[in-house]
């Protein structure tokens, strides 16, 4: 019977996407550096479940790519360009912006899960959209929501 | 008691695991996917997906790192990072489970030819000499012929190590 129940995680480091937890500068150039918190899954034999174990990488980020929050893609280095030791990876690419999420399938952005767009459309059609049915004073709330919400779909096939 | 009932007693076993038919292939290093708690219909695929065959992916490609994204964009997608650096996007919006699994499958699993010539080379490592805990057989004493363990019957002095090294000082 083994110590413990869980089997070590063997997810291969080559690529790894995390969140950026700390950026900081090492050694005289000041060279920027991100610590990149890596979520892996490890086995549990008694419970056969998978729980996330996050683990902290260090990677070197020359230009600044990401800023405290963001969801970065992370490469590992060879150790001769390695400014220090425990430095062993560099960033990539930024996946998620934080606090400015793209969808990657539409490419847009995202604003507490709808759509910015959506919104800003929204914001302009307010007067022509929900005020003129505010004026025909004998419509229940259900049927003027409707009204709105069907010249609202007019307003957005308009505009594609 | 909780344990029985729903679909935890499925998703907790070692043959739901072995279930899975996702079998990425080896260049695809990261696979994050992007989904919905609370899902619209729409976005019901993908949740299902998650919460049925996450854990079967886990077990079948334990060197790819699976990510989720949990309410962070509108339409459900999944990535994978392969290891020369380029990305394959998927529109789950509107699919079910079985055919993100499908999609999955197809586009990045290994081909059946991949995965009998992978069985097979596995078959040809296979040593019957071997024995331990990671073999097939786990104490040489289970060989016919071979003197038990010494723990069921004792051994004689000249094959012990207490006489033959340490010369019984002890």
């Amino acid at each position: 019977m083994p110590k413990t129940s869980v089997w070590k995680t063997r997810v291969g480091t080559q690529i790894l996407m995390g969140k950026i937890t700390d950026i900081t500068q090492i050694g005289i150039d000041r060279i920027p550096c991100a610590q990149v918190r890596c979520q892996m899954n490890e086995f549990n034999i008694y419970l056969k479940k998978y729980f996330a174990r996050s683990f902290d990488f260090w990677a070197l980020d020359k230009t600044s790519l990401g800023n405290i929050g963001d969801t970065v893609l992370i490469k590992q280095i060879d150790g001769s360009s390695r400014p220090k030791a425990n430095v062993s990876h560099a960033v990539d690419r930024v996946v998620f912006k934080f606090g400015n999420i793209v969808d990657p399938v539409t490419g847009r952005k995202i604003f507490n899960d709808t759509f910015a767009d959506e919104i800003d459309l929204k914001k302009v059609l307010v007067e022509e959209v929900v005020d003129k049915p505010l004026e025909e004073e004998s419509m229940l709330f259900e049927e003027r929501r409707a009204l709105q919400i069907r010249r609202l779909e007019q307003e957005k096939e308009a505009n594609v | 008691m909780p344990f029985m009932h729903g679909s935890m007693p499925l998703r907790r076993t070692f043959f739901y695991l072995q279930q899975g038919k996702v079998k990425l292939r080896d260049n695809v290093n990261v696979f994050s996917m992007g989904f919905h708690k609370n899902p619209t219909p729409e976005q019901s695929g993908a949740r299902d997906f998650v919460y049925w065959n996450w854990a079967q992916l886990q077990y079948h490609n334990p060197k790819v790192q699976l990510v989720k994204h949990a309410d962070k964009v509108v339409t459900p997608f999944a990535r994978a990072y392969l290891n020369d650096g380029r990305e394959v996007l998927f529109d789950l919006d509107g699919m079910k489970r079985e055919e993100i699994e499908k999609l999955l499958a197809k586009t990045l699993g290994k081909t059946e030819l991949v995965e009998r010539r992978e069985h097979l080379e596995s078959i040809a490592k296979l040593n019957p000499a071997d024995f331990g805990s990671k073999n097939e057989r786990q104490c040489m004493c289970e060989v016919q012929g071979q003197h038990p363990c010494t723990g069921l019957l004792r051994a004689p002095q000249c094959v012990t190590g207490k006489y033959r090294w340490n010369h019984n000082l002890i």
